[in-house]
């Protein structure tokens, strides 16, 4: 507290000091919005006066697109148009939309720049669409907080004080978004300090977002959140990819009928009936919860949640929006954002310079731990201190990205804290070196009492944010020290997600089976290869025996071959003949007449001429004097018709 | 606007005579006309019915033509119902126009009649009978038409040569008695041209003319002359006149002629006017007297006056004017324009469609925003030049002039770098080239080369004034100094000679020679190399010689504080750089292999599955190449036997 | 002094023309008629200039300007813009506009000193017409219509709106514009104002359909030839009642 200016505490469970001192109550914003109003109204009277001045035959000094009726003066008229309301609703009317009066506008300015397309559904886990943000309207464009100021604390006089501080709470904690005028001082601080007071209560938290719905009832008091019931559900009824609810898309471009579209439908009615069914359920609950805060596209709210006059209607007073961006419905985020609601900060108070630099809501806080109450010396600070890291951090971070130990070890020495949150994304040092991998940084830091239950802004300890086997080992091997030492006592296996010590003794046995194991399979390995070496080696031989037998074959095919017939023989003769003898030749002739004769006896008798074959009229080939049966024959027989 | 009666398009209607002769040969050229006996009875049944049915469709066809040309008096402007009603009589042009329409009905039930009979005609003879029959009787009828048709062919001339008069547009009405200046009036305003004769009833028939006045055009009737006498006793020519000022909404001008040079009185003329006054109700009137060059109404005796002043109405305007002398013409027209416009727009305010055009009616003025002026900027030789004329000797030359005498359309090339505005005008036609050197020379466009060239001039001028090139500010070399250079220089050369002269040896050989960069040398050899030249590359040549080695740059990697004065992001850079493996160039065809002897055992392997490819003369498996689509061997001669994949 | 022309046999001369007080740009058509129209009436005050725009010759839809520059879209080829910079008087400036409504005839419109723009325009592009042109730009429509180039036509004196703008859309134009407005047609009924009138402070061009009412219309409310504004609301009211009823 010395310290740190900053501090968190559950808004059930102020201290009663603090309580004694808050007095006085700032809207952020929505007190300069009502001067603005304030003004306007002015405005208009005096343009109503000129409007009495001037004759009613004026119709030009207005903006028809706007739907204002008169500008005081010309310029105001000129500035209309060059600005962004005028723009925008120009756009709108090309497009065929209802044009925005000027609140409207501010509205929408305000939560969001015009999203051009508001009709579909936010598909991404963070919805925040322009259409959901009309339920979690916060007292105009505010600050989403009410700043209680606290007098300056009597304890502290000593310390030079520059700074006022404040109390913030979120306003939606406090009122109904239906309520338009803004609280003096006493009756807020009055609400606050019933919720101190009070006897136990449920909040009931309600999400529900494309095809997700999670709900849960909560124990209104401080400390862990306590779920006396929750439900989630998610059926596939929006379009992946493509983004947008079945109904949106059908009420849009009409009715698809692909197979998911139909899928989608269905699962969009039976996700109503589940919900109503659940609600109706928990109608006893909801009766008695002091508290609802809902998240629900207005254009299923009366579907999903007022579906029921009897169990809730939309204009209840318990009804409230959230006051800051949720992401997907599940029991987890509902847990978050219970303890996002229920964290009320203590911190130095900036008043809103400007509308629009209240506008951005001031810490996004987002550590859940209640538990951090013990602990709150080294709790988040503002976003602004943040974003100008410490100087020695720079280093240190840097150091522990890069797993330089022996430096980092000089470094640390001089430090007060090493479990400072830093910015967003790197939450600790040992955040930083997990997600590096740097096992030796992670260990040093573990011995040197980094706190591994602190959790990032995604809510993970360090373990699980780390990126490899070694670094996950260090922290296991931290566990077993500090089992064995009981010097820091973390919440290891609870907060820090570390699921068991790793002691020496264990490494090796665990070292020795892998490696028994690798024998093992080794081995296995030789023997496959063996086996598929010997079957090999079998079909080799078979392969031999085959080879050998067609070689046979083939011989005596050759064999046969050169049996061939005589008059393949006699016309080879008729060639050699050329440089035979005179003996030869005439033996080679006789031979030849002989063949003759014979074939033709053969023809005379009606036979092939060739192989004397019975000829039939259809199959009778006739060349000279010779008859054959086929083809073949003939040219079997060349050498008689030479 | 207004519609626009056309009775120009009715078509002619022939006599009774000629209307068969068409519908005969028309049943003779369009249906066949080749029966046998011997053809089967329904067919020639079917053969004969289909001439007659095309018979009657050609006379209904006709017959619905003239029905339908002629207006039907009952849908048409009352004005020109009436205006028929007067010309050709009412009850003759119906009944005519009812006879055509019962004989289309007799003739239809004639065909269908006979029709009827041709079904049960058994012999070709019968049939063709029958149809003679039938057709003789259509014939018969229409014949009996030959006074309606005669009759209708009448009106149809007389209704096209009827002045196409729109009804409902501005107009004027001129009437009176005859002779009193109708028609010159007329002339004078428009370019109609009716006749003009000193006689009375010289304008015979409604005549119109067109004018133009404030942007409008206005429509001018002149009518016949009317006499005084009750309705029934008007003749057809009055009759129009009547017609036109009883159903017209037009503004009536009636014309007297105070001077009685038409031979009525004025008292007659008096009369007339309050006869017909029932006429002019609700109509803005004008009543002119013409002919004041001869006399004007000052001019009256006492009863004629009593009387004339007797006819001016309230609502009645007295022009006067003379078209001989063209005196008062104008006026006259004007007031009677403004007097017609003034009553129609005041019914047209009362009507619905006002609501439509009122936006267009508006004029939007703006309030002054503020005390700022926003002149207009016309130049000043805008509004005092002279007006283009045409047939002004001296006229600008134009363009278009410009493109005849060059050849017309089509031929004529406009110069376009005429209108350049230069400096200096002869920049005019300098060709510019486009792309220079590869680039496109606009992309190099600098806009203040110009002032940046002088800046470079002035100072260069300044410089030069100031001495700064003058050649005693120079720095003087040193005699010895130059001696030196210039021997070195010619040690340097003659050293040049010589080693062109050595390779010149050395190639001069007939061998091969190896190129230089293959030449194995030693360290040693390039150190008394380069000794020779003297230069001293003793320590030089060990850092080449000697292995290269992890650079220096490649600090330790222990930490401890041999570094810590290295700054955060060079460490930081450095630690990037650790991860990396260095690049080292391998031998990749030993990439995956064990050994040489596996690589030249995979490599054989390659050779073999390459083997078909390359039979193929293939580059690999997606070698699909086709060399030569039509080899000429394939292709070429005659083919007898076999296939040509065999040649 | 209000001419009547055609380009080409088409009455859409806004199309083919651009005419501001400083300059007028002709398409190059087949025939030098067009031109010499305006060569006639203008050639001894303000340059008047053929030219193409990417190689069109719709030259009127895609640039704007007024006495004070010209912009062109960037379809523009640099040949063009050369001829362009070295025809126009070094006063004016010219400028290619990177846009995704390259049509700057149709999506602006524009005199000496305001101009009117689609609401859809960029605005880097709303900028450089601020820059160039040196005027007020407004994002607007005409008759629920939003191009605005199509649907007006304006000068410095006055101007005329679409047909179908309603009263009170006038008086707020008219109020913007500073100048007297009134809706009104070209062409025998047409109403694409911008596309069948050209204007600039002492001329004016319409379409060859234009009836002699409609030229009497414009005159007055351009003031030209000394005609006033006014007399549309009194010595012509009847004049135009008759023929618009």
């Amino acid at each position: 507290m010395q310290k740190n200016s900053n501090s968190k505490f559950s808004v059930f469970a102020l201290p009663s000091e603090l309580l004694t001192r808050a007095t006085q109550i700032h809207t952020l914003g929505a007190e300069s919005e009502a001067k603005l109003d304030a003004k306007s109204v002015e405005n208009e009277s005096s343009a109503a006066k000129a409007r009495k001045v001037e004759s009613e035959s004026e119709t030009g000094n207005g903006c028809a697109t706007c739907g204002v009726q008169f500008f005081a003066t010309v310029d105001i008229q000129r500035s209309h148009f060059r600005g962004a309301w005028h723009a925008t609703n120009l756009r709108r009317r090309i497009r065929n939309k209802d044009t925005l009066n000027e609140s409207d506008f501010l509205n929408l300015a305000s939560n969001k720049e015009e999203d051009s397309d508001s009709d579909s559904d936010s598909n991404s886990s963070i919805s925040n669409s322009g259409d959901e943000q009309h339920l979690d309207v916060n007292f105009g464009s505010g600050s989403p907080f009410f700043a209680f100021l606290l007098t300056a604390n009597p304890q502290n006089q000593s310390s030079d004080q520059q700074q006022q501080q404040a109390l913030y709470v979120y306003k939606q904690l406090l009122y109904n978004k239906s309520r338009t005028e803004y609280p003096d001082s006493d009756s807020a601080i009055l609400l606050l300090k019933k919720l101190q007071t009070q006897p136990q209560q449920n909040w009931i938290l309600i999400m529900f977002s494309s095809g997700h719905f999670a709900g849960a009832v909560f124990e209104a008091k401080a400390g862990n959140p306590v779920l006396k019931e929750h439900k989630a559900f998610h059926r596939y009824t929006t379009r992946r990819k493509q983004g947008g609810a079945q109904n949106a898309s059908d009420n849009a471009n009409g009715k698809a009928k692909s197979a998911g579209s139909n899928l989608r439908r269905h699962n969009e009615m039976m996700l109503e009936q589940e919900i109503q069914s659940l609600l109706q359920q928990w109608a006893p609950f909801i009766h008695a919860s002091s508290r609802i805060f809902i998240r629900c596209p207005p254009r299923n709210a009366r579907k999903i949640v007022f579906f029921d006059e009897k169990l809730l209607t939309s204009n209840d007073s318990r009804i409230r929006g959230f006051p800051f961006i949720t992401h997907r419905p599940t029991i987890p985020e509902l847990t978050r954002a219970f303890i996002e609601l229920t964290t009320v900060t203590v911190r130095d108070f900036t008043p809103p310079i400007e509308k629009k630099l209240s506008q951005t809501p001031p810490p996004p806080i987002s550590s859940p731990e209640i538990k951090s109450l013990n602990i709150s010396t080294s709790e988040p600070e503002q976003l602004y201190a943040i974003q100008t890291l410490p100087e020695p951090f720079a280093k240190l971070i840097d150091l522990c990205k890069r797993g330089k130990t022996d430096l980092l070890r000089a470094e640390i020495t001089n430090l007060v804290d090493i479990n400072t949150i830093l910015p967003a994304d790197t939450a600790t040092l040992l955040h930083a070196a997990a997600f590096a991998g740097h096992a030796e940084t992670v260990a040093y830091l573990l011995k040197a009492g980094a706190d591994p239950t602190i959790r990032d802004i995604r809510q993970r300890p360090a373990y699980l944010v780390a990126d490899s086997k070694d670094v996950r080992d260090a922290f296991r091997r931290a566990y077993a020290e500090d089992i064995v030492s009981e010097k820091w006592k973390w919440d290891w296996t609870g907060g820090a997600a570390v699921p068991s010590p790793l002691n020496a003794e264990t490494e090796n046995r665990q070292r020795e089976k892998d490696r028994e194991k690798r024998k093992k399979q080794k081995a296995r390995a030789k023997e496959n290869a063996d086996a598929r070496k010997e079957e090999l080696a079998a079909a080799r031989a078979a392969r031999e025996v085959e080879d050998a037998r067609e070689k046979k074959e083939a011989k005596e095919k050759a064999e046969r071959d050169k049996n061939a017939s005589v008059f393949a023989k006699l016309a080879k003769n008729e060639r050699e003949a050329i440089g035979m003898t005179l003996e030869k030749r005439m033996q080679l002739d006789r031979e030849k007449r002989a063949l003759a004769a014979e074939a033709r006896f053969r023809a005379q008798q009606g036979k092939c001429s060739s192989c004397a074959k019975l000829l039939t009229p259809t199959s009778t080939f006739e060349k000279f004097q010779y008859k054959y049966c086929s083809v073949e024959c003939v040219n079997n027989q060349f050498v008689l018709h030479q | 606007m207004g519609s626009y009666y056309n009775f120009k398009k009715v078509q002619v209607v022939p006599k009774a005579m000629d209307f068969i002769d068409i519908v005969l040969s028309k049943i003779q050229r369009k249906t066949p006309t080749v029966v046998h006996p011997n053809y089967q009875i329904s067919r020639i049944r079917q053969f004969y019915m289909k001439k007659v049915k095309f018979g009657q469709d050609c006379f209904d066809e006709k017959l619905d033509q003239i029905l339908g040309d002629f207006p039907k008096l009952d849908e048409i402007h009352p004005f020109y119902a009436d205006l028929m009603n007067v010309l050709y009589d009412r009850d003759h042009y119906k009944l005519a126009l009812g006879q055509i329409s019962t004989c289309k009905h007799l003739i239809d039930s004639v065909a269908k009649d006979y029709a009827r009979l041709l079904k049960f005609g058994d012999s070709l003879f019968r049939c063709k009978q029958l149809k003679k029959a039938a057709l003789g009787r259509m014939c018969t009828i229409m014949k009996r038409q030959k006074d309606s048709l005669a009759y209708l062919e009448q009106v149809r001339q007389h209704l096209a040569r009827l002045p196409s008069i729109d009804p409902n547009t501005r107009t004027l009405l001129v009437c009176g008695y005859p002779n009193v200046g109708k028609s010159s009036f007329m002339n004078k305003l428009t370019r109609a041209e009716v006749e003009v004769q000193p006689y009375a009833f010289t304008t015979k028939s409604l005549f119109v003319g067109h004018m133009d006045y404030k942007n409008l055009r206005w429509q001018v009737i002149d009518t016949p002359g009317i006499l005084d006498h009750p309705l029934e006793q008007r003749n057809t020519i009055e009759m129009q006149s009547i017609t036109a000022l009883a159903h017209l909404r037009a503004a009536v001008l009636f014309f007297i002629d105070l001077s009685e040079q038409c031979g009525y009185t004025v008292a007659a003329q008096c009369n007339l006017f309050d006869s017909i006054k029932p006429l002019f109700a609700n109509k803005p009137t004008l009543l002119v007297v013409n002919k004041i060059d001869a006399m004007r109404i000052d001019g009256l005796n006492e009863t004629e006056r009593a009387k004339f002043d007797g006819i001016i109405a309230d609502d009645v305007t007295v022009c006067e004017m003379s078209t001989y002398t063209d005196e008062g013409v104008m006026e006259c027209k004007k007031s009677a324009c403004d007097k017609l416009l003034a009553s129609r727009v005041e019914m047209k305010l009362k009507t619905n469609k006002i609501n439509d055009v009122l936006q267009k009616l508006h004029l939007a003025e703006p309030v002054a925003r503020d005390e700022k002026d926003r002149p207009v900027s016309i130049p000043e030789n805008a509004l005092n030049r002279p007006k283009y004329d045409r047939n002004d000797p001296n006229r600008r030359k134009l363009e278009v002039d410009l493109e005849v005498d060059g050849g017309g359309a089509g031929v004529f090339n406009v110069d376009l770098k005429k209108l350049y505005q230069f400096k200096n005008s002869e920049w005019k036609y300098d060709k510019i080239p486009e792309i220079m050197d590869g680039k496109n020379v606009a992309d190099f466009f600098d806009e203040d080369i110009e002032a940046r060239l002088d800046e470079l001039e002035r100072e260069e001028e300044r410089l030069e004034r100031e001495g700064f090139y003058d050649e005693e500010e120079q720095v003087e070399m040193d005699d010895s100094d130059e001696e030196v250079l210039m021997a070195a220089a010619k040690e340097v050369e003659k050293k040049r000679q010589l080693l062109i002269r050595e390779s010149f040896m050395k190639k001069s050989k007939h061998r091969v020679i190896l190129p230089q960069k293959f030449k194995k040398r030693t360290a040693s050899e390039m150190a008394s190399h380069f000794a020779e030249r003297g230069v001293d590359i003793e320590d030089r040549a060990r850092s080449l010689v000697r292995k290269r080695g992890r650079s220096a740059s490649h600090g330790p990697a222990d930490m401890n504080g041999s570094n810590a004065g290295i700054s955060l992001a060079r460490e930081q850079s450095l630690a990037a750089k650790r991860h990396k493996t260095t690049s080292k160039s391998r031998d990749r065809s030993t990439m995956g292999v064990k050994d040489e002897k596996q690589k030249a055992v995979s490599q054989k392997v390659l050779q073999f599955a390459q083997r078909p490819m390359n039979m193929m003369a293939k580059a690999s498996e997606s070698d699909r190449k086709i060399l030569t689509k039509m080899p000429k061997h394939l292709f070429a001669g005659k083919r007898g036997n076999g296939s040509a994949s065999h040649r | 002094m209000a001419v009547r022309t055609a380009f080409e046999n088409s009455n859409d001369i806004g199309v083919f023309s651009r005419l501001t007080n400083s300059y007028c740009l002709v398409a190059i058509g087949g025939s030098e008629n067009f031109y010499s129209v305006f060569e006639s009436e203008l050639a001894d005050v303000i340059p008047v200039i053929h030219t193409s725009i990417a190689g069109t010759r719709i030259i009127g839809r895609l640039t704007v300007g007024n006495k004070r520059g010209l912009l062109v879209p960037n379809t523009t080829s640099d040949q063009e813009l050369q001829h362009l910079r070295n025809s126009l008087p070094d006063a004016v400036r010219i400028q290619r506009i990177e846009e995704r409504l390259s049509a700057l005839g149709n999506v602006i419109a524009c005199n000496d000193y305001v101009a009117l723009v689609h609401p859809d325009i960029d605005r880097d592009t709303e900028e450089i017409i601020a820059d160039v042109l040196g005027v007020e730009v407004f994002r607007q429509t005409v008759a629920e219509n939003t191009l605005v180039g199509s649907f007006c036509t304006f000068s410095n004196q006055g101007g005329l709106v679409h047909p179908k703008t309603s009263i009170q859309d006038q008086d707020e134009l008219s109020s913007l514009l500073q100048i007297p407005l009134v809706a009104g047609t070209v062409n025998r009924g047409s109403d694409m104002i911008g596309g069948g009138l050209v204007v600039n402070d002492w001329c004016a061009f319409a379409g060859l359909d234009t009836t002699s009412t409609e030229i009497s219309v414009i005159e007055s409310i351009f003031k030209l030839q000394n005609a006033q504004p006014t007399s549309l609301v009194g010595g012509m009211r009847d004049q135009l009642i008759d023929s618009f009823v």
